[in-house]
């Protein structure tokens, strides 16, 4: 931060105006500096060229107002090879200021490796208290099928916006009003005549702002917009079709990847190459399919038509790099080299509300492989780099896919998982020597939660993997000694990952006069998992289901008897469970944890309750076994 | 001034982005890089170039049995820096020169695992750079890769295939993904930079540390300096020195190698500059074109330091006479305004009194365009050279007299290898009965103040009078060190049940930090508006600045902007004190009830930051049964947690600074309960590094814990690294102590 060497009133003071706005209403809360006073957006189907029969030109005017102080904002228009921005006019107080000069520039993220998409950005100031900027944007969207959605929240509250869509009697669409539930959302509807155009009119007042929070679902599950389904045109020049129904997409998509010429003589070769000495056709899946996961890295594209247009099998296979569509392209490629029936498949992940009844562009974002077996599909997504072969991740469980299937195609769904598919289990059969617990573990993790250490344990070097996973191992505790280690799965996607070593655990047992004071729960799971309700807005996603059990065996010292044990706990939810007991079984102490996540998704109202069991299972891991002597 | 020189040290990550750091920037020519075709000419032509390089750096392709389990080895890093000039006459038929500047650093690295390879799978390069708007001067870089497969083929990339990040006219960014790069593959690949420049060449101040987090089998580093270019280098840290010799052009040549360097040590506790082998280069447009104060065809190994104290001296000697006495007046306005008869004062005293109102009115008496006044306001920041420059002709209006004094980072080059102004910070010596160092860290340093990078090191003087050419004086002198005593954190904890909730306990914490402690915490504790008020209270400034925007007619209304941003400002205190408790405890409390400043530490006369927090934490007590274990080791103590590898250890050590952590813990013992285990946190270790000292006493219905650890110096050689490990180990045991609260 560098601040003017002299005299400060020079650049604050350029022109003061009467306030003319009220202060903004209270329930805007912390984001109540800037916000939008009011904006009015068009969309007008109209009729374009030859290239573009139909395009749609978004007109918007917004009106930004500075509540408490001076700021600045930034300002952001996305465009791609689809849509163009015609012109953009930036009023600051009152007067145009042609002097912020707008920057436009690929956009770039650390998740994509290369976007067609664009950024054209700039920063907005606002001179001072009380004062009203205003950014006008003119901007055509060049197909139809890439217009679908139009979301009434922004980056700052709104106190009034109206949405007008226009749309002649030739352009067929259907607008799905999505998410108004909970607010003041009003809708006309005119027809004008004279020009034979429909008239969607949408006008909400007092719109929070758009949220980011991580773990939450997807934008179109959470905000009030409209889901445009641009189906059919009427043209003078003929009828253009766009997405009527779902066949119309998938014939599209079609269309895309039959120009994807792929070389089949390669791919038998590589296929043979990978299969090498295997015989049964199970060995055979998961040996290229693994190969794919294991050598091809992923990189995310996202060009244009080529955003829809699988690369070429050989072409990834040569490179060892691709996004979703090369992976999953060429996947299918090796295995139906095999002779395997294996199809490309489009799938729209968790992230997405809709599904395929709803045909639209904004209905998926991924690619997989789908392979049909002996009557069954099985899913091959090879972005997922350490998953194993009939496991899904919870992303794309349970969503529609659509398998090519020739000229025509299926609807299926990706099978859903039980929690147990993502298992952990802690197993200690311990004793006390002194201040010390010796004795032997063992640790197993399964499916998502397996796949989650091997992308950690492949993403530190080679020679710091040991540290790494004694680190993991130990939770970072000096006292916590581990000898013999043997781990299994580290290199397989498709065994479960375990860990069996002797344990010396110094310092774990405390001991004063006569009783012996040890805590029977070395990990403690979710014990700081309680959520921040004074700050979270949105839905709690876990990144997956799963069961993480914990089993500890602890013999009693000869000459020692309980004298207290940790009360049980059993919270059965909808969703999830906690249940941890502890009894004496002969001479040895018996303690079960079990912590079951069903569903993933947690919902805002059920927070209290889930913050109450949080509280119930952290006061239950601070319990300690008390021995005494007899 | 504050020019610090390019690091050649390579970092784990975005690693092909620092190899285009390492290789500098150069060019063809501009109208060149306009044209594609031009500039893939210019890249094929470049890549045959590098590829024919016949090279002892790149010829093994074994990687040797000891590194076979590292996660990557460098089989060769080759460095090559070109400089020549061209005269020309341009259209006003003036004769100027044309600078020409090319680096190209190659590597080859054996991938030996995933993240090796995902470190190296990306190349992010910027194609072409306009460098400056009003003359000609431009950057272009050329990649090549190509990989070599353990068979022994080799397969080109296609840097065609980069895809565009930027393509604007002056500035194009561009990415390249590596085909076909798998585990067991050798990566060679090269960036090449080339610029042009026309009239000026700014200075190139390179180093190349011969060290990485993989190993070196071999890293080679070639120069050929053009006559009129002046050179600087110098070979540090035991790098060995560089072969100087001349060609037919009478270029100077510079060629220097090192093998087999191990993956360098730990960062923990590190001074890579002062440890590492490495080798300084400074290519210098020598003669009037860029004031390098070298002649052209200049070449001077090991620079004497006499000289870059002459440079200084230059800079310092021409301060801008419009803001020095703009600077002047504000100054002794706050002085009358604070007595008018201040030149009455003791000299030290009037010289405490200066330093005051100037860093008032160039630290506290601002506001900037955004009206920053929150937690970044206290990170302003003003160039020593720039603020002292300025409070030494005020001082000396008022016939007190000082001189500059310069001395090296403490974890930067040391003083027998400084090669530029950027190495060295600088303070002014008061010349006062007592002399005094006044120094510039930040808007809260306070005269005498020593901040913790420039403490203990030698601090020659600058524009004495004693000065001659290649005789510096002063050198015998030292910054002064503090002590453990001098930089204490002392901790008062008042803890006791949560009410009737007994696995919450309540903390009233009283902290001092003294010395170096507060230089942190200021930065995010202190709230300029209280600041600001208390400077002004102090300095009896009669108008704020609120005062002036309220009264100035045309900032009415920014006014209210500001009030606004001072109310959000000091309402993000809890946040910054929640997060402070946090990082103390190693976890979030679970209620932050009341947080305050008692005192801000801005003056020399009240130096220490205190502050009191009020709060609740979960987690620190256990029930068993009847009875209760209280985790009284992390209450008053969050030890460093060392990793295994860190525990070996084989180069000095290098802390911040000696320090004391100085706590004690009084426990309200609930009625009814007794206390078992106080006699085990009754322990002392003591050693050349350091000290734990810790007792426990039951008071009446209190237990009384004091916990005390000292690092007794800031830097220990490695020998003693054994004694200094005893001590984290101690904190780390003291910090697993409980003690039972037993029923009855």
């Amino acid at each position: 931060m560098k601040f003017p060497s002299a005299l400060f009133l020079s650049l604050i003071l350029l022109s003061a105006r009467p306030n003319t706005h009220a202060a903004p209403p209270s329930y805007f809360g912390e984001d109540s500096n800037i916000i939008i006073s009011n904006k009015a957006e068009r969309y007008s189907y109209e009729e374009g060229d030859q290239a573009h029969p139909v395009i749609i030109r978004q007109e918007q005017k917004t009106t930004y107002y500075c509540a408490e102080l001076r700021a600045s904002i930034p300002w952001v228009e996305t465009y791609d090879g689809q849509s163009r921005i015609d012109g953009v006019k930036i009023y600051v107080n009152g007067s145009r200021d042609k002097s912020i000069q707008p920057k436009d520039e690929f956009y770039s993220s650390g998740d994509i490796f290369f976007s067609d998409q664009r950024v054209y950005y700039f920063s907005l100031p606002f001179i001072k208290k009380g004062t009203s900027n205003e950014v006008d944007l003119e901007k055509t969207t060049l197909d139809p099928r890439y217009f679908t959605t139009i979301y009434f929240p922004e980056e700052q509250p709104v106190r009034q916006k109206t949405v007008e869509i226009a749309v002649p009697k030739w352009m067929h669409i259907e607008i799905k009003e999505m998410n108004f539930a909970g607010y003041s959302i009003r809708k006309t509807h005119q027809f004008d005549d004279r020009k034979q155009i429909d008239v969607y009119t949408y006008t909400i007042a007092n719109l929070p702002s758009f949220k980011k929070e991580e773990n939450s679902p997807g934008p179109s599950y959470v905000y009030p917009h409209l889901f445009i389904l641009s189906k059919f045109a009427e043209l003078k020049t003929g009828k253009q079709q766009y997405f009527n129904d779902l066949k119309d997409q998938y014939a599209w998509y079609r269309g895309l990847v039959l120009q994807t010429n792929n070389d089949a003589a390669v791919m038998k070769a590589k296929a043979t190459e990978i299969t090498k000495g295997l015989t049964t056709d199970l060995d055979k899946i998961k040996a290229v399919y693994q190969w794919v996961q294991e050598n091809i890295r992923y990189i995310a594209f996202e060009n244009g038509l080529a955003g829809f247009r699988p690369a070429k099998a050989q072409d990834v296979l040569n490179k060892k790099y691709g996004d979703c569509k090369g992976m999953a392209n060429l996947t299918k490629n090796l295995l139906a080299a095999l002779g395997f029936d294996a199809r490309l498949c489009w799938i729209g992940t968790d992230h997405i509300a809709y599904d395929y009844s709803t045909p639209s562009l904004a209905v998926d974002n991924h690619m997989i492989c789908a392979l049909n077996y002996k009557g069954k599909f099985y899913f091959l997504d090879a972005t997922e780099s350490y998953i194993g072969f009939g496991q899904y991740a919870q992303r794309i469980q349970g969503r529609q896919v659509l398998i090519e299937n020739g000229d025509s195609y299926l609807l299926q769904r990706v099978p859903v998982s039980g929690y147990e598919q993502n298992e952990v289990h802690n197993q200690y059969d311990l004793r006390i020597e002194g201040t010390a617990l010796t004795g032997q573990v063992s640790h197993l993790w399964k499916g998502e939660n397996k796949e989650n250490i091997l992308f950690r344990a492949n993403s530190v070097y080679k020679n710091k993997l040991q540290e790494a996973l004694q680190q993991f191992l130990s939770r970072g505790n000096p006292n916590y000694v581990m000898t013999t280690v043997k781990q299994d799965g580290l290199e397989n996607r498709n065994a479960d990952l375990s860990f069996q070593y002797k344990l010396v655990y110094n310092n774990a047992a405390t001991i004063f006069d006569n009783d012996i004071y040890i805590d029977p729960d070395f990990r403690k799971e979710f014990g700081e998992a309680d959520i921040d309700t004074t700050s979270r807005q949105l839905d709690y996603l876990f990144d997956c289901k799963g069961d993480w059990i914990t089993e500890t065996n602890l013999a009693l010292p000869a000459g020692y008897k309980v004298q207290d044990l940790p009360p049980g706990l059993d919270i059965q939810r909808k969703g999830y469970s906690f249940s941890i007991s502890c009894k004496l079984e002969g001479n040895v102490l018996k303690y079960r944890k079990a912590i079951v996540i069903k569903d993933v998704h947690l919902p805002r109202p059920g927070f209290g309750q889930w913050n109450a069991d949080i509280a119930a299972l952290k006061k239950t891991y601070l319990q300690q076994v008390t021995l005494t002597r007899k | 001034m504050n020019s610090h020189p390019q690091s050649y040290i390579m970092k784990p990550l975005s690693r092909i982005c620092l190899l285009l750091s390492l290789a500098g920037i150069t060019c063809v020519s501009a109208s060149a890089q306009a044209d594609s075709t031009k500039y893939k000419e210019r890249a094929t032509a470049i890549r045959a170039e590098v590829w024919a390089w016949k090279d002892a750096v790149f010829a093994n392709r074994t990687v040797p049995a000891e590194h076979a389990n590292e996660s990557c080895v460098i089989m060769g890093r080759k460095a090559v820096i070109e400089a020549d000039t061209k005269k020309k006459i341009n259209w006003a038929l003036s004769a100027h020169r044309n600078f020409y500047y090319n680096s190209t650093v190659r590597e080859m690295v054996k991938i030996n695992d995933k993240a090796s390879l995902e470190e190296y799978s990306q190349l992010s390069y910027r194609q072409f750079k306009k460098l400056n708007g009003w003359m000609s001067a431009t950057s272009t870089s050329f990649v090549g890769a190509r990989i070599i497969k353990p068979n022994g083929t080799i397969k080109e990339v296609n840097t065609d295939e980069a895809v565009s990040l930027n393509n604007g006219r002056n500035d194009q960014q561009r990415k390249l993904a590596i085909s076909d790069l798998q585990v067991g593959d050798i990566l060679d690949y090269f960036v090449r930079t080339e610029e042009f420049s026309e009239y000026i060449k700014e200075p190139e101040r390179l180093i190349f540390v011969f060290g990485d987090d993989h190993p070196i089998m071999y890293y080679y580093l070639h120069c050929e300096i053009g006559s009129k270019y002046a050179i600087e280098y110098r070979s540090m840290n035991n790098a060995p020195d560089a072969k100087q010799t001349t060609n037919e052009d009478k270029d100077v040549i510079l060629d220097i190698g090192m093998k087999n360097l191990p993956a360098a040590p730990t960062g923990f506790w590190m001074a890579s500059l002062r440890e590492l082998p490495a080798f300084r280069l400074n290519v210098l447009a020598g003669g009037t074109y860029a004031g390098a104060g070298r002649a052209p065809g200049e070449v001077v190994k090991d620079v004497p330091l006499a000289d870059i104290i002459n440079l200084i001296n230059t800079g310092i000697s021409y301060p801008d006479p419009g803001k020095s006495a703009v600077l002047k007046r504000l100054v002794v306005d706050v002085l009358k305004g604070y007595d008018k008869h201040y030149n009455k004062l003791p000299k030290d005293s009037l010289a405490n009194l200066i330093y005051y109102a100037y860093r008032f009115v160039r630290y506290y008496n601002q506001v900037d365009a955004s009206l920053e006044v929150g937690e970044d306001r206290n990170e302003m920041d003003i160039n020593n050279y720039d603020y002292l420059i300025y409070l030494q002709p005020i001082l000396e209006q008022h016939k007190i007299y000082s001189k500059f004094v310069v001395m090296p980072y403490k974890h930067g080059p040391s003083i027998d290898h400084v090669m530029g102004i950027g190495d060295l910070s600088v303070m002014l010596l008061v010349d006062l009965e007592k002399p005094i160092y006044f120094t510039n860290n930040n808007m809260f340093t306070y005269p005498g103040y020593i901040p913790a990078s420039l403490e203990g090191q030698p601090c020659p003087e600058v524009r004495s009078k004693r000065f001659t050419r290649n005789q510096v004086v002063g050198l015998d002198q030292l910054t002064p060190l503090s002590t453990a005593r001098d930089n204490t954190q002392e901790e008062n904890l008042k803890v006791a049940f949560n009410g009737t909730d007994m696995q919450l306990l309540h903390v009233k914490r009283h902290t001092v930090l003294t010395g170096k402690m507060k230089e942190g915490e200021q930065l995010r504790l202190l709230n300029f508006e209280d600041c600001y008020e208390s400077e002004r209270n102090a300095l009896h400034v009669e108008k704020s600045i609120m005062d002036n925007l309220q009264k100035a007619r045309k900032s009415k209304n920014v006014s209210e902007d500001y009030a606004a941003a001072l109310q959000k400002a000091r309402a993000s205190l809890k946040d910054r004190f929640k997060a402070e408790i946090s990082g103390e405890f190693e976890q979030d409390p679970k209620d932050v009830i009341s947080w305050k400043i008692d005192n801000p530490g801005l003056r020399h006369t009240a130096p220490d930051l205190v502050y009191s927090t009020e709060f609740t934490v979960d987690g620190l007590i256990q029930r068993a049964g009847n009875n209760f274990l209280l985790n009284i080791g992390k209450v008053v103590n969050s030890p460093l947690k060392l990793t295994p590898s860190q525990r070996t250890r084989n180069i000095d050590i290098y802390m911040s600074y000696a320090r004391t952590l100085d706590c004690t813990v009084a426990f309200d013992i609930p009625q009814g309960y007794s206390v078992q285990g106080v006699d085990k946190l009754n322990k002392t270790l003591n050693n050349d590094c350091g000290s734990v000292v810790t007792s426990a006493q039951v008071q009446g219905s209190q237990l009384m814990v004091h916990f005390k650890r000292t690092y007794k110096h800031d830097q220990e050689s490695v020998n003693k690294w054994p004694q200094l490990l005893a001590i984290i180990d101690a904190s780390t045991e003291f910090a697993d102590q409980k003690v039972l609260l037993k029923k009855g």
